[in-house]
């Protein structure tokens, strides 16, 4: 019944180790769900979208919920960090601004400082916020389960996530020191709203025209979060305003949006073409 | 030393500390010894036969202590509808369910989870049936009827007709028309519903529930529990919101009654937001057409005004709704002809009631109209407006008098503060300006239930307490209540203590209900006071040796008036138990009938309005006027509203700080309705897709501009020290203001509220406008 929202009884799991998360799993299969800030798994079971007599929690494992600088390579974030941690880390505000500021823009105070960026990005949510910033910035996910270790483009991640792999760490390259980034995100209501379509490129420019370019779709559906045809029609070229109109035409044309509750598909459709053109003005001439 | 008049203070609301410090009590933290928990057994389908109920799996399980179904214990007869004609629901309903959500069974156990589980055990055969779920459907030929004795799913018709319209139009130089349309939304009450019964052996029934009208639910539970209207007490308790969402009587109070009657033991009925917002009430979509004809001088010469309303399931206080809007256009704007019909529909969607402000899509239509016919007469819309906005004295087309009316002279200031003239037209790409009118009433015509009793009685220490059937439901009612006792006895509000809504203690009043809490509650309780006062100075008088005429009180202290220091002086702890020992208590009594004299509301439509009906409908009319600056994003439709300036007639302005206060939560309520808020259904099972906070979109703090308030009222006759309503009428135009803004900006009209992105958007591009 829809109408019941008191959570059911069941038993939460308190693991040490990726180890011991990955035997739960293999023995708990079809029961347990992983717990990492609760903030989906907790609605779907008082929902009863998920009737599971298990939990397993992730916050007692050591080290999911460290941010490390790798060198002048890498920054890595444990699975179990939360948005609230990234938007504030001084070290991620320095070497990568654009997550910072993403993770500050997401969902509100509560949420932020519940929510985990390994639950957002496994959540497959096409709104995923997280999502097409990692995407723009080239990020990797590291995956585990009994069989080993592997390292999968995020943008790839509903492809490769298996129900006994968990997600520990999101890697992400640190951006060239001249890069240029950009985040747009369209939502009814600044804050709270899941933001119903957006886009974040990260541009390098080569002399006066684009070199290197990746961009990040947020509202859509998940195979369609990169679009190539996009980026490639942009490499080479001038950044000028027919260019820019012509990119972010194909972006929002190659992608899928579907209807919510709120908008149609089509205007979802209109809304990313003018995020994606929003957020490379945003990086190329640092427009608001 | 004399003290200064409260009135016109800003004095903070005496309930503020309590809830800004979270340690106010609502219904949901009552916990009465032995008391069981409920939960509902909900319908799956719009529209449904109930063909059986097997509750047995249910009540076998251990901590379940009672099961309630329809066919069992509904009793028979007893229907819920705010007037006679729309009695139309069964709380507890036994024959078949009209919308998704509707309840069939209830259980009550030990504990909430014991209950969900019993819940789920509880089987219900359905024979599913066809539905509607909007008014074009439910008005085609042939439409599944939501009740059957109801043709046409026509729950109620209006009709008003006044001069001839058809010839006026014929003899205008400009007619006008066009159609409005405005969604479903919701009331959004931060508080969750919860109703919890107290059944006691002697056949007393108490309860602890959210009501803006006690009186009136309690006639409600009586007719329809079948049990002696003083069998029946509701227990008054703090509220979080109402905005009309509380008017009804609602099957979970009901159920909570009838469990605690099976148990003998208390029982408590919480609600979900989900359950809140599917189950409750929401306020009725509207389609509103308009035609309007000119002279070619600018004046109206006709109105013709076709609403079609949409109740859902049950017609409830929506009924009101279907009245409202002429008690607000009506005295709006002067016209010689006035035909008004208007029809509520049934679907089978959640229960709409009334809401405030909830004749915005007519204020809107007309200064749409203003903005258009102004441009085709070749004459300026603000001297269109001032030419024909009704002024004080002057007489509606039914025949009510306004005795106060401050239009004209709010929307002067309000185009003089926000630079209206100046602006229109040159803020530059993408921003606009717009203004808009409205108003409101104070007190309509409910019957007996009209007027209001307040009671005051005095301790012997010289404080006194003061009793009201009236709610305070987030207005400040008890804040205002206490500051006019306080005024009148000139003592210190802290002295004056409230006991409200309880009716076993507290006489009958409107409920807070009509805008008549300031009008009608504060008349009497001024009255109230100003009885007791009479009293203080006649034992008073009897203790200083002169007649009560020559007493003066001042400062909890008595003295002969004009011979201060020469006389002794008496306290008035000495009065008050003077008048213990005299066996004669200080006490006050004041009632205070609206004046309202007729409202015959003509539903037959056989039976031509006629001057049958005509008289006072309302007692008075708040007026006032809002300008608003805002930016159009015209790639994504997108309005960003930057600020308003808010001028409100709301007569004498007892507390301006309560008062503005008021006035930015309607403003907040109207961006809300006029920009974001909206339900959804799922056509394929009739279910509301918006039942959370995340998908039915309440503004935040974000979305809310700079505001500026200003007052311009003259005291009206009717109101305690000539107040009026004060929160919403002035505010009503918001809607009309952000249309002609969005017009000015981008050179688009639109008439469907809520002005969301995605209309916004389509119609830019229809015009062709990037």
């Amino acid at each position: 019944m829809e109408y019941f929202r008191r959570l059911p009884e069941f038993d939460y799991l308190s693991p040490r180790t990726v180890e011991e998360v990955l035997s739960l799993i293999k023995t708990h299969k079809g029961k347990a769900k992983l717990y990492g800030g609760g903030t989906i798994v907790l609605h779907r079971m008082k929902g009863r979208v998920y009737n599971i007599p298990y939990l397993i929690g992730l916050k007692a494992i050591d080290g999911l919920d460290k941010i490390t600088i790798d060198g002048t390579s890498h920054i890595r974030i444990g699975a179990m960090v939360k948005h609230g941690d990234i938007a504030q880390s001084m070290d991620v505000k320095r070497v990568c601004p654009l997550f910072a500021e993403t993770c500050s823009m997401l969902g509100t105070p509560q949420i932020r400082n519940m929510g985990t960026i390994g639950g957002n990005v496994a959540s497959m949510f096409a709104t995923a916020e997280t999502m097409p910033v990692l995407v723009a910035l080239g990020a990797e996910a590291k995956l585990v389960s009994q069989e080993g270790e592997r390292i999968i483009p995020i943008e790839d991640i509903h492809r490769n996530l298996k129900g006994k792999e968990i997600i520990t760490e999101i890697v992400i390259p640190l951006p060239p020191s001249d890069a240029k980034t950009g985040y747009k995100k369209f939502a009814l209501r600044e804050r709270f709203d899941y933001a119903t379509v957006s886009a974040a490129v990260l541009i390098q420019m080569d002399g006066d025209r684009c070199g290197e370019i990746r961009i990040g779709l947020g509202g859509v559906t998940l195979p369609t979060r990169r679009p190539y045809e996009a980026e490639e029609a942009l490499k080479g070229n001038p950044l000028n305003d027919e260019v820019i109109e012509r990119v972010s035409t194909l972006a929002a044309e190659n992608s899928r949006t579907g209807s919510d509750i709120m908008f149609s598909a089509d205007y979802k459709k209109k809304l990313l073409k003018v995020m994606v053109k929003r957020a490379i003005l945003q990086a190329v001439k640092g427009v608001a | 030393m004399k003290r200064e008049s409260l009135i016109g203070k800003d004095i903070p609301r005496i309930d503020s500390p309590e809830k800004a410090l979270g340690r106010a009590k609502f219904a949901a933290d009552i916990v009465l010894p032995g008391m069981l928990y409920a939960k509902v057994v909900r319908s799956p389908y719009a529209h449904a036969r109930i063909l059986n109920i097997d509750t047995s799996k249910a009540a076998s399980l251990p901590g379940v202590k009672a099961v309630v179904t329809g066919i069992e214990d509904t009793p028979r007869g007893g229907l819920f509808g705010i007037v006679s004609y729309t009695k139309d629901q069964v709380l507890l309903p036994y024959d078949k369910v009209r919308y998704y959500g509707e309840e069939v069974a209830a259980v009550a156990a030990i504990d909430e989870d014991t209950a969900e589980e019993a819940a789920e055990l509880i089987k219900v055969d359905y024979e599913p049936l066809p539905f509607v779920l909007n008014v074009e459907d439910a008005l085609k030929e042939g439409a599944p009827l939501v009740h059957e004795d109801k043709p046409g799913n026509i729950a109620a018709r209006y009709l008003v007709n006044e001069g001839n319209v058809e010839e006026a139009f014929i003899n205008s130089d400009y007619v006008w028309e066009k159609t409005f349309t405005c969604e479903v939304a919701s009331h959004a009450l931060p508080e969750p519903y919860t109703a919890i019964a107290s059944y006691e052996p002697s056949g007393k029934m108490n309860l602890w529930m959210q009501t803006q009208c006690p009186f009136q639910t309690r006639q409600a539970l009586s007719n329809t529990l079948k049990l002696p209207l003083s069998d029946i007490r509701i227990h008054s308790i703090p509220m979080g919101g109402g905005h009309g969402g509380r008017s009804d009587t609602f099957p979970a109070a009901f159920i909570a009654c009838l469990l605690s009657k099976k148990t003998g033991r208390p029982v408590q009925v919480k609600l979900s937001r989900e359950e809140i917002e599917d189950c409750m009430r929401d306020k009725a979509s509207k389609i509103w057409h308009i035609k309007v004809g000119f002279k070619k001088d600018g004046t109206i010469t006709a109105r013709d005004i076709k609403m079609t309303l949409e109740c859902g399931a049950y017609a409830s206080s929506s009924i009101v709704e279907l009245w409202v809007p002429l008690l607000i256009d009506e005295v709006l704007w002067r016209t010689e002809s006035y035909r008004y019909f208007g029809e509520l529909v049934y679907t089978n969607k959640t229960i709409s009631s009334m809401m405030r402000t909830r004749a915005h899509v007519g204020p809107m239509s007309m200064e749409v109209c203003f903005e258009q016919a102004g441009e085709a007469l070749g004459i300026d819309p603000v001297e269109l407006r001032l030419k024909n906005a009704l002024q004080t004295g002057e007489v509606s087309p039914t025949k009510s008098t306004i005795t106060s009316s401050g239009l004209k002279d709010s929307i002067k200031i309000a185009v003089e503060k926000s630079g209206y003239r100046e602006k229109k037209g040159r803020l530059g790409a993408r921003r606009g300006i717009g203004l808009g009118s409205g108003n409101m009433q104070s007190m309509f015509y409910m019957g007996f239930r009209s007027g209001s009793t307040a009671f005051i009685k005095f301790n012997d220490d010289g404080s006194c307490t003061l009793f009201t059937g009236n709610c305070d439901l987030g207005q400040g009612n008890q804040t205002l209540f206490t500051q006019i006792v306080a005024e009148e006895l000139g003592i210190d509000m802290k002295d004056v203590k409230l006991c409200y809504g309880d009716t076993e203690l507290c006489y009958q009043d409107p409920g807070t209900y009509s805008m008549s809490a300031t009008v009608v509650s504060g008349s009497a309780v001024r009255k109230a006071a100003l009885d007791a006062k009479r009293r203080l100075l006649e034992v008073a008088g009897d203790l200083l040796d002169v007649s009560w005429e020559e007493v003066e009180m001042e400062g909890k202290e008595f003295s002969v008036r004009y011979r201060r220091g020469k006389g002794k002086t008496v306290s008035l702890k000495e009065v008050c138990r003077t008048a213990f020992k005299r066996g004669k208590p200080i006490f006050g009594f004041g009632d205070h009938r609206a004046r309202v004299d007729y409202s015959d509301f003509n539903m037959d439509l056989n039976i031509p309005y006629s001057e049958r009906t005509y008289g006072q409908k309302v007692a008075a009319y708040s007026y006032g006027t809002t300008v608003v600056e805002l930016e159009v994003d015209c790639e994504t439709g997108k309005i960003k509203i930057d600020r308003i300036w808010a001028v409100n007639d709301c007569g004498t302005v007892i507390n301006p700080l309560l008062v503005k206060g008021n006035m930015h939560g309607q403003l907040n309520f109207m961006i809300g309705h006029g920009l974001y808020e909206m339900n959804r259904w799922d056509i394929r099972t009739g279910r509301k897709l918006t039942s959370d906070f995340r998908s039915y979109k309440v503004p935040t703090a974000n979305e809310i501009p700079d505001i500026e308030t200003y007052f311009v009222g003259k005291p009206d006759p009717n109101g305690p020290y000539g107040a009026k309503e004060g929160s919403l009428g002035f505010g009503c135009g918001l809607h009309g203001a952000i249309a002609n803004a969005i017009h000015d900006a981008t050179g688009v009209w639109l008439y469907d509220v809520p002005f969301t992105p995605e209309r916004v958007l389509k119609a830019l591009e229809e015009r062709g406008i990037k």
